[in-house]
């Protein structure tokens, strides 16, 4: 478990106490909640506490601020509001030999001058401080036994100066005239501010800056990297160079003069920065694959660099833009000095950079990565100044770049991810107490740190981006970043720390509008430090840079899902997604449906309606009283009556008012028949129309009887038959005797043969001998049935030719006339005499004998009249009576 | 096995009754078959009348033993026919009783019917435009006036042209009808004999 030494009573206090067991004290009194204004401390009195050797490098960065006030162009302009990103390192800064860590004692080249380099620490050790001496350690190792793990299975805080170390080579060699890169120009800014404020936010954190900036006064090389040398990039300064950007000054480049001595050169310049002392830029050849970590910290600096062509270093191009965005700092396309364009942006980049040195020349070590550095400052309208000349690279002609071994920290590795390690108790032990500040989120609202984090995101490079060969340089030509982590390797680590990053643009800043790209030379930069004012500026964020902490909210804004709903008021205003839209529970519950009928007042009317019909149809109506004598029936009755009296008064009287037209075709045919010959007659009639077919035939029998003296053979195929016979030949007069009538006898002039059963059959076999009929002049059939008409027609038209020859005459009654006319019509019937329509006219031919038809006439006559008048009469007045009602209806 | 026998029965009577109109000068026997089974078949029809006959009287008495109503109608009903057969049969056709009978009794009764059914008729020609007043009705009522003024007897005479146009187009029209009821009905017919020569139809029971 890590701890933390008091400042107020130095004893030692787990680092998860926010105050001092034994005094009370705050330990992190720079927590900054939401909401919370940032309060000015001084934590000027708290430098008494710095370390030496960082006493050292900061009296190193007064000097190059010296040196750096001299130059008269490419000042940074110090910011009164410099994020207090060094607030984790206070821990640290406890006691002045044993808090000063071993990486740092061994790459910083003035405490090298001044005391010995402690010897490489154990692998084991578990100072928390101790881990930053593997990077000394990591230059002695050969890089082949490097393992991507090896920084991890052995001191855990190896991985983590490991993962530091990766920093350094993405440095940016620096120049002396022209300033570091934008990326390290906002660290200068931000230490010459945190020298110029008086007030620190917290005493602890910027006493240890004191004795580093002692440190670098201290030392007697100035870390001002040598113009036109560049370094190549090392373990130490990886570590050298984010240090450098946590520094907050824009101090040069660190350059290494030689080889032999890169470490110490490394911290001293790094610890120059610190001490906030403006070094003049120098060419940067070189553009170390670190440089996305560094870049990153250039972005949070929020300094402008000028644009520099990319010689090749896809990867570290990849970084650098997003550090554009998250900077904010839009850079020129050409080199140009380091002025802020737009006043507001530059506003807080003059606030978090105590001294900024634009550019006074381009620089060529900046290639692409500071493209996209100025990119993204033209996103924020921060036109970058371009340096006015193309620069050298630094310490080119020192031979600092020549080509050599590549440290072991240099070597890609991948760690897991920073937060995870830390769970680890072991690796907890030994992480440093300011690295877990930094990883762990909740307890670090650490601007910087956070901001960091959080654009951490946008810094991902991409994994098929190649990693450049780190020692691959010359003289003049940028050095090939080396990778301060190497996830070519594929294990799942570099994703998760890939995952520490992960957070997405918020929407406010990718559409921050892009500024016009004016280089502005300006006084980005001024003095980082005082020439009495050693303390560190107070510690003050302005509240827009609260904001752009990667709260919450903001984080999780982009994942949430468009169902989560933002709360505006309470204590959870601001969460998003806190509380589920939908109850828990609710759509497992069935709904309450009411058992109540809703219905409105025109449903209801509806029913009440039906309840109605339903009531009237099964409710008997009233009947009607039926009337004694109903009008019907009197016209029924009156009808009867009316035909009953006419008629019979017809008959009675015996009118023969109706003339008869008689007609010749009814006689020839019987005139053509021989004398006594015998004539078959067929009685087919029912003593209902005996009267109609008595007189129709009548005239036929007369004529036969009177004139032929035929002989007649009745046979009948109705039962009622054979008893008709005898009344016929009675009412025709033919039985009567003579002289009122001819006087025929039965068995002499005419034969009953009666009944013919079996209908169709019997009829059939009635005729089925032919020797039977053949005797038979005619045959004459009787009758008032259509059906018993036609099996006769039929049956003598099927007996053969000899009865089919033989004459055949009908006689029918009205009702039967239709339906035998097309035999008569056909000649299957040699003659028709239909009814006593046409009876009358044949009496009327045969001199009105036997006067049945005649006597009948007039009655027919009258009641054919009589039966027209009523139906067109009746007819009409029910007619109108029927329109009467509808008209009725209708209204 | 009756089904069979009877269908068979059936069926071979048929065939033979039609082998005798088609093949009569060619196989006179079976026109002689022929004229034997129509022979039977009458002679069956007269029994099957006798044997109607005593059904009625059997139902009837039933009625009246049964004392339902109506039952004493039956009684007269059984009455009347018993004395009028054993007349005939004892006195024949010819006898005055049955004359009387004929003239007195049964060709009024029948005749009132057909009076009633006429003044029916006129009645219901009154009615009809009261019940259905639609041009199927009209028409019919048109028509039947126009056939009843030109066919009835005229105290002026026939109208000349008018009354013969009118009879010869309503017999036109009449007969027209009558030939395809006709013609249906001989199809029908046709149809009922093949289906009977096929087993297809059993009128004489056995389904």
């Amino acid at each position: 478990m890590a701890e933390i030494r008091c400042p107020n009573c130095g004893k030692e206090t787990p680092d998860f106490l926010d105050f001092c067991q034994f005094c009370q004290t705050p330990l992190q009194q720079d927590l900054i909640h939401i909401g919370e204004e940032p309060t000015k401390k001084d934590t000027g009195e708290l430098e008494q506490i710095l370390p030496d050797w960082l006493k050292e490098v900061r009296q190193q960065g007064l000097e190059e601020a010296e040196d750096e006030a001299l130059r008269p162009p490419g000042k940074p302009k110090v910011t009164d509001e410099p994020p207090d990103l060094l607030a984790g390192l206070m821990s640290q800064a406890e006691s002045e030999e044993e808090e000063l860590p071993d990486w740092l004692a061994g790459i910083s080249p003035s405490l090298k001058k001044e005391e010995p380099p402690p010897p490489p620490p154990p692998p084991k050790k578990e100072e928390p401080s101790s881990f930053f001496a593997q990077f000394r350690e990591a230059e002695t190792q050969p890089p082949a036994e490097e393992t991507p793990w090896s920084g991890l299975v052995e001191p855990v805080g190896r991985e983590l100066t490991d993962w530091f170390g990766q920093e350094e080579p993405s440095a940016p060699p620096f120049r002396e005239e022209t300033g570091a890169p934008a990326g390290e120009d906002w660290m200068k800014d931000l230490s010459a501010f945190t020298a110029e404020s008086a007030p620190a936010q917290e005493p602890e954190d910027l006493s240890w800056l004191r004795d580093l900036e002692a440190a670098s006064k201290a030392t007697e090389e100035p870390a001002a990297p040598k113009p036109e040398a560049a370094f190549p990039p090392s373990a130490s300064e990886e570590d050298l160079d984010w240090l450098t950007k946590l520094g907050a000054a824009s101090a040069p480049a660190f350059e290494e003069p030689a080889p032999a001595q890169p470490s110490s050169e490394e911290d001293l310049s790094w610890l120059d920065k610190l001490g906030g002392v403006t070094a003049p830029e120098e060419p940067a050849p070189a553009q170390p694959a670190g440089e996305e970590d560094l870049s990153w910290l250039d972005k949070l600096g929020g300094v402008t660099a000028p644009e520099e062509p990319a010689p090749a270093q896809p990867s570290a191009e990849e970084d650098l833009s997003w550090l554009d965005k998250l900077g904010g700092v839009t850079a020129p396309e050409e080199p140009a000095r380091a002025q802020p364009s737009v006043e507001e942006d530059l506003s807080w980049l003059k606030n978090l950079s105590a001294a900024k040195e634009p550019p006074t020349e381009p620089i060529p070590s900046q290639p692409a990565p500071a493209e996209e550095d100025l990119d993204w400052l033209k996103n924020l309208g921060i036109s970058a100044a371009p340096p006015s000349q193309p620069a050298a690279p630094a310490f080119a002609d020192t031979g600092e770049l020549q080509p050599k071994e590549p440290p072991a920290s240099a070597k890609p590795f991948q760690t897991a991810p920073l937060n995870e390690l830390l769970g680890d108790e072991a690796l907890r032990d030994t992480t440093p107490d300011w690295l877990k500040e930094a990883l762990e989120e909740p307890s670090m609202p650490l601007p910087g740190a956070t901001s960091l984090d959080w654009f951490a995101e946008q810094a991902k490079p991409p994994k098929e981006t190649p990693p450049p060969a780190p020692f691959d340089q010359t003289p003049g030509k940028p050095a090939a970043s080396t990778p301060a982590f190497d996830f070519s390797s594929g294990d799942s680590s570099a994703q998760d720390l890939d995952a520490l990053f992960d957070v997405e643009m918020p929407e406010w800043l990718k559409s921050e509008p892009e500024k016009p790209e004016t280089p502005q030379p300006g006084p980005v930069s001024t003095q980082p430090f005082t020439e009495e004012g050693e303390a560190l500026a107070p510690v003050e964020l302005p509240s827009w840079v609260q904001a752009m902490r990667p709260v919450d909210s903001a984080i999780s804004g982009t994942a949430a899902s468009v169902d989560m709903v933002t709360e505006r008021e309470g204590p959870l205003a601001g969460f998003r997604g806190v509380i589920p839209l939908v109850p828990v529970g609710s759509a497992l519950r069935p709904k309450a449906f009411s058992l109540k009928l809703q219905a409105g007042e025109e449903q209801q009317a509806a029913a009440a309606l039906l309840e109605q019909m339903i009531a009237s149809e099964t409710a008997a109506l009233p009947s009607k009283p039926a009337a004694v004598i109903s009008s019907q029936r009197a016209l029924r009755w009156a009808l009867s009556a009316l035909f009953l009296l006419v008629l019979t008064a017809v008959l009675w009287l015996g009118l023969q008012t109706m003339p008869i037209h008689p007609s010749s075709r009814l006689s020839d045919l019987i005139a053509s028949l021989p004398d006594a010959s015998p004539v078959l007659l067929v009685v087919d009639y029912e003593p209902a129309f005996a009267g109609e077919l008595e007189a129709s035939a009548g005239p036929l029998l007369d004529q036969l009887a009177l004139s032929k003296h035929a002989i007649f053979d009745f046979v009948a195929t109705s039962p009622n038959g054979a008893g008709l016979v005898e009344r016929l030949m009675l009412h025709t007069n033919l039985s009567k005797p003579f002289p009122a009538g001819l006087g025929y006898r039965a068995g002499e002039q005419y034969f009953n043969l009666g009944f013919l059963p079996g209908g169709a059959a019997g009829a059939a076999g009635f005729v089925g001998d032919p020797q039977k009929l053949s005797r038979y002049a005619a045959i004459l059939l009787l009758t008032d049935n259509v059906e018993t008409s036609r099996t006769w027609i039929e049956q003598l038209e099927a007996a053969g030719p000899e009865v089919a020859g033989k004459p055949l005459i009908v006689v029918s009654s009205a009702q039967a006339a239709p339906m035998l006319q097309p035999y008569a019509a056909s000649g299957q019937a040699n003659l028709l005499v239909n009814g006593l329509y046409d009876a009358a006219k044949y009496e009327a031919l045969n001199v009105s004998r036997p006067g049945l038809a005649r006597a009948y006439w007039d009655a027919l006559g009258f009641g054919l009249m009589m039966a027209v008048l009523a139906i067109v009469i009746g007819g009409a007045w029910n007619f109108y009576l029927r329109f009467r009602e509808k008209h009725a209806e209708t209204e | 096995m009756m089904r069979v026998l009877t269908a068979a029965l059936a069926i071979a009577s048929g065939i033979i009754v039609l082998l005798g109109y088609f093949l009569r000068q060619v196989f006179p026997l079976f026109e002689q078959l022929r004229l034997l089974l129509t022979d039977w078949a009458v002679v069956i029809a007269a029994a099957a009348v006798l044997v109607g006959i005593l059904n009625l009287v059997t139902v009837q008495m039933d009625k009246l033993r049964a004392r339902q109503p109506g039952g004493l109608y039956g009684a007269l009903m059984v009455f009347a026919l018993v004395v009028t057969f054993g007349l005939g049969l004892v006195f024949g056709t010819d006898h005055t009783f049955l004359r009387a009978a004929m003239d007195a009794v049964i060709a009024p009764v029948e005749a009132s019917l057909l009076a009633i059914l006429a003044v029916t008729l006129v009645y219901a020609s009154i009615r009809l435009l009261r019940r259905r007043t639609d041009l199927m009705s009209v028409i019919f009522l048109v028509a039947m006036l126009l056939f009843l003024i030109a066919a009835m007897p005229k105290p002026f005479g026939p109208l000349p042209l008018v009354d013969q146009l009118i009879l010869d187009l309503t017999s036109l029209l009449s007969t027209a009808g009558a030939r395809g009821l006709l013609i249906g009905v001989a199809l029908g017919t046709l149809l009922t004999g093949l289906r009977v020569l096929f087993g297809m139809d059993r009128p004489y029971g056995g389904n």
